[in-house]
């Protein structure tokens, strides 16, 4: 048995956002993980609302916001609070070196590997692609045998997107990483850190680049929260330097984790990996204690308060093997899906509709405390935060990221 | 396809190709002839019935397991590619390098039935390394050979005078303490009579078979582990706690055993199998740990073994040690050291091995800490090595702090 003041279960953003808000508050925090949530799979971006109710970008992320249904977690949560979370999202980064640009009254837009603009709101300064409309020369820089990066599908995109009055230039970097698998930008991301890489780059780009045009690279800027790669690249360059965002494996998502469980470090979080907790104890609408499995045995941790941040289906944190019955196993918290079967998914992938699917989750009060089919609360000292949450559909609405930080900010100052 | 409580082995299933375990593999980090494990033990397990071609790359895996603490979805990758492994060396011919990283335990034992033995044992290791010998067949000549003790721990255990308690643990030493490191087992004997707790060594323990398993020699292990298994049985039966110091035995006894094979009675016994921390972390929260400290205390940083991490049960040494006056003790949180059992022994994988520690000894000369502390006996050889910081089992550290 393990006593604190909050255990915070789950190791994805909200969860370490969780953790983070709590042990600034003071508290004494038992962070359980299991799995290294979607860290390497986004690329650390904050999205908080781009389009609240079709596809149409809304004037402003705030604005979206008032837009939306009472039901949203923004909408039970408020603006007054989500300011609050996004500020102290800021000041975390900016504490940790590695500080984000952007606030709500604005889009940021951030290039894709695409080619394409995506909307989203708090960005490391290493993704503002505002940059791409002030400057009248753009480069695109692709690697060599580096997979899901393609110039020149770039190129013809953002001339839609941007128009053909820029001068578009692509240039090919030869790196000298051995050979033996598929590159990934978290290879190229490792060969930049070393002086060699660096230079053997530099050399290239400066070969084919004009001062004073914007230089767009993969996720490649180096794996370590700081932006030291960055920097100099600029200086080099005499120009300005950008990453797009990108598919799987994701630097910057793993700098913003890196950046995290750093902050969690010297906050005296203690850490449990490996621990998938399997169930609860509860007397009185209070939880007492939850339970992990191990290979060898179960282990109970006590503590007077729980978070609960396990994720949707793609984390485990919901369970659905027959229609409709979802699980959510840890507390049995009731999660119900109100349609038919065939209401489940919207079959037109791009149509302007959010997925039903993807609003199922557990529905909670102001406090991010979960509540029964009735509407009431049943678990008095329980937090539910992020992608467990219904209401949203973080995909749809380009709220990734964003719901989480702002329920688990929520959640663990209602302790 | 079973569920990931009942059958590891059906895990491959459950794998949803997410990527995280590429980005959390330091083998991946430090080498692109490693494809990575997603794409090796789970793609594999999977394809196999289509085509039964060998992964190369399958060779560069060093089952550290960050992979698996990694994996949202519960899939067993480390063991997934041991087994892919242990299916390729039914077909193909194991080199001798392996054969002797493998087989320690058997060598040294034959050894030490000679006069001077170990003496002998350590001289023809070191000559072996000189001379190139040792280069010649696969071992790497830089990395200095683990040294065995002039007494093993068996032979010394059986000269201690225990006081006789009511309450027993039974002891499983594993190779490393017992010939190479036997301080760390009397200085264990030491800690649990401190807090009343008379130790048993069951003699006929063998190895835990993570060597073996490591090296593709499936068949060998699963033979120790039905050895061993029997024998923990007789105890668990009774219902001793099993007690090791060696993160990567109590990994085998707890998960791997029943992970890789299917023997009675391994689910029973793991419930009895503690990390020899973990077990007086638990005395101490039921209040019956002894606090009656008098060491002078010191400046340590601290190493979590991987095959610690994955166990689920955070890093208990940690705690222990907080409560420890006097000592002051940072975690160096730098990820793997690199080593992995025998692998950072092989020539090839040598460099691969050092560069993964890289952070971790960086960490280590820039800390002000006179000394290393970490559970595992492999990882404090690797730490020393590539620091040049002496390194202690967290057990020896509370041994010497009862000691007035």
């Amino acid at each position: 048995m393990i006593n604190s003041d909050v255990i915070v279960i789950g190791g994805g953003f909200a969860g370490l956002m969780a953790a983070a808000v709590s042990a600034k508050r003071g508290k004494k925090v038992t962070l359980l993980t299991y799995g290294s949530g979607s860290f390497p799979l986004n690329s650390g971006l904050i999205d908080i609302m781009a389009r609240p109710t079709d596809d149409a970008v809304c004037a402003t992320p705030v604005e979206g916001i008032n837009e939306l249904p009472a039901e949203h977690p923004y909408k039970k949560i408020g603006t007054k609070i989500l300011e609050d979370a996004v500020s102290f999202f800021m000041e975390l980064c900016e504490e940790e070196k590695y500080p984000y640009s952007g606030s709500i009254d604005k889009h940021q837009w951030a290039v894709t590997a695409l080619g394409t603009m995506k909307p989203s709101c708090l960005v490391p300064k290493t993704m503002l692609g505002d940059l791409c409309l002030k400057k009248q020369e753009i480069v695109l820089v692709g690697f060599n045998g580096l997979k899901d990066h393609y110039v020149n599908i770039m190129e013809e995109n953002l001339e839609h997107c941007l128009g053909n009055k820029k001068n578009y230039t692509t240039v090919m970097i030869d790196t000298d990483i051995e050979d033996g698998r598929d590159i990934t930008a978290l290879d190229i991301a490792r060969w930049l850190s070393t002086p060699h890489g660096y230079e053997t780059c530099l050399r290239q780009l400066r070969s084919a680049v004009k001062a004073n045009s914007v230089v767009i690279l993969p996720q490649v800027l180096g794996l370590k929260h700081d932006y030291s790669i960055w920097e100099a690249m600029k200086k080099d360059l005499e120009c300005d330097v950008m990453e797009t965002t990108g598919l799987p494996p994701s630097a910057n998502g793993l700098r913003l984790r890196n950046l995290l469980l750093n902050y969690l470090k010297k906050h005296n979080v203690t850490m449990v990996e490996n621990a998938k907790v399997i169930h609860s104890t509860v007397q009185n609408n209070i939880c007492r204690s939850i339970t992990t499995k191990t290979a060898a045995r179960e282990r109970t941790y006590q503590s007077d308060h729980f978070i609960l941040a396990t994720g949707g289906f793609y984390g485990g944190g919901l369970q659905m093997e027959n229609f409709p019955e979802i699980k959510e196993p840890i507390f049995n918290i009731p999660v119900q899906f109100e349609g038919k079967a065939e209401e489940w998914a919207n079959e037109k992938l791009f149509s302007n509709q959010k997925q039903p699917f993807a609003e199922v989750g557990i529905h909670t009060d102001q406090q991010m405390r979960p509540l029964d089919v009735e509407g009431n609360c049943f678990l008095n000292n329980v937090f539910v935060v992020g992608r467990n949450l219904s209401g949203y559909d973080f995909c749809f609405e380009q709220s990734g990221n964003g719901v989480a930080l702002v329920s688990a900010y929520q959640a663990a100052m209602s302790l | 396809m079973g569920t990931l409580e009942e059958n590891p082995k059906g895990t491959a299933d459950y794998c949803t190709a997410c990527t995280s375990c590429i980005t959390t593999c330091p083998v991946t980090a430090a080498t692109s002839k490693f494809r990575g494990p997603k794409l090796v033990g789970p793609a594999q397990s999977r394809l196999n019935f289509a085509e039964p071609d060998a992964e190369e790359s399958l060779e560069y895996c060093s089952n550290c397991k960050n992979c698996d603490i990694s994996c949202p979805s519960g899939v067993a990758v480390s063991t997934l590619n041991m087994l892919q492994r242990g299916e390729y060396y039914r077909s193909h011919p194991h080199p001798l390098r392996d054969h002797i990283l493998a087989h320690g335990e058997q060598m040294i034992k034959l050894a030490r039935k000679l006069p001077f033995g170990s003496f002998f044992a350590n001289l023809g290791a070191d000559i072996g390394r000189k001379t190139g010998m040792l280069k010649m067949i696969g071992i790497a000549s830089e990395r200095p050979m683990p040294q065995y003790a002039s007494k093993s721990f068996l032979e010394q255990f059986r000269s201690i005078k225990q006081t006789a308690y009511p309450n027993k643990v039974v002891f499983f030493p594993g190779c490393f303490i017992n010939e190479n490191d036997p301080d760390v087992g009397i200085a264990f004997v030491n800690v649990m009579q401190q807090n009343h707790y008379e130790v048993i060594v069951d003699e006929n323990f063998i190895c835990c078979g993570s060597p073996l398993v490591v090296t593709g020699y499936l068949d060998e292990a699963e033979a120790n582990a039905r050895k061993n298994t029997a024998l923990i049985r007789k105890w668990t039966e009774q219902g001793y706690p099993i007690l090791t110091c060696c993160t990567s035995c109590s990994l085998m006894l707890k998960q791997e055993y029943a992970e890789l094979f299917d023997l009675p009675d391994l689910h029973e016994n793991a419930k009895f199998v503690y990390d020899a921390c973990e077990f007086l972390l638990d005395l101490h929260e039921k209040n019956r740990f002894d606090q009656k400290f008098s060491g002078k205390g010191g400046n340590y940083i601290y190493h979590a073994p991987c095959h610690l991490r994955v166990q689920g049960i955070g890093t208990p040494a940690l705690e222990l040690l907080s409560l420890v006056p006097n000592i002051v003790v940072e975690n160096a949180d730098a990820g793997c050291c690199g080593i992995s059992g025998n692998y950072g022994f092989k020539e090839d994988k040598y460099e691969i091995s050092m560069q993964v520690g890289q952070e971790l000894f960086c960490r280590i000369k820039d800390s002000s800490a006179s000394k290393v502390i970490s559970d595992c006996g492999t990882c404090r050889m690797q730490i020393e090595h590539g620091s040049g910081v002496k390194a202690v089992h967290p057990i020896e550290v509370l041994s010497a702090a009862y000691q007035a």
